[in-house]
């Protein structure tokens, strides 16, 4: 059931505007350059990190604490995943920069990234789903 | 209602009231970063930009590495 639920979640983040677009008209989302763009996920990356780290930075639960608690396997799964997630994020940091003609694929494989610890966190309930 | 019933009621509050919470703050900060996006007037972030972004990425990264090697230690 989790595993639908993360699905669905990645699907929905995935196909949705960035959330920082929510502050942008279409045309000023449009206007974006290869490289804002790249900066635009990349800022969302950290935005989605520091709510990670708000959870992550709680005590353990345990058998006696069970709220106002970070469950140590969701913050070892958290981290994987960003782990997982940081190389494609840097290769189309380096793609837009450089000005290389795999530049938005390489976005849309870093938004994936994304849009893949942002389901994780809405899934866990750390954050609200923020589109 | 059953200990365990209970126990899972208020995890269930908890992580709301986290989640409204980080929600919001999201919220402010991706409002920050498309004022950041609209001031480059469709050019290019400069190095700058780019060095202060990539010093955020690695600094959140190595928290969230060092919360994590604990939590696998508390498993």
């Amino acid at each position: 059931m989790r595993r639908i639920a993360l699905l669905i979640a990645v699907i929905l983040t995935a196909s949705a505007c960035a959330f920082s677009g929510q502050f942008l008209t279409d045309e000023e989302q449009a206007a974006l350059t290869p490289q804002s763009r790249a900066f635009q996920l990349q800022g969302e990356f950290n935005i989605l990190l520091d709510a990670a780290n708000t959870y992550a930075a709680q005590p353990f639960c345990t058998a006696t604490l069970i709220t106002g608690c970070a469950d140590p396997d969701i913050v070892v799964r958290i981290s994987e995943v960003a782990e997982a997630s940081r190389p494609a994020i840097d290769a189309a940091q380096v793609a837009a920069r450089s000005g290389a003609g795999n530049s938005t694929a390489l976005s849309a494989a870093a938004r994936v990234g994304v849009a893949q610890l942002s389901a994780l966190l809405i899934t866990e309930g750390i954050i609200g789903g923020v589109q | 209602m059953t200990p365990a019933a209970i126990a899972l009621a208020l995890k269930l509050v908890d992580l709301a009231l986290l989640g409204v919470s980080t929600v919001a703050e999201a919220k402010t900060k991706a409002r920050m970063l498309a004022e950041q996006l609209k001031s480059f007037q469709g050019g290019d972030p400069t190095d700058d930009d780019w060095d202060a972004m990539n010093m955020a990425t690695d600094e959140k990264m190595a928290t969230l590495r060092q919360r994590a090697a604990e939590a696998r230690a508390a498993q």
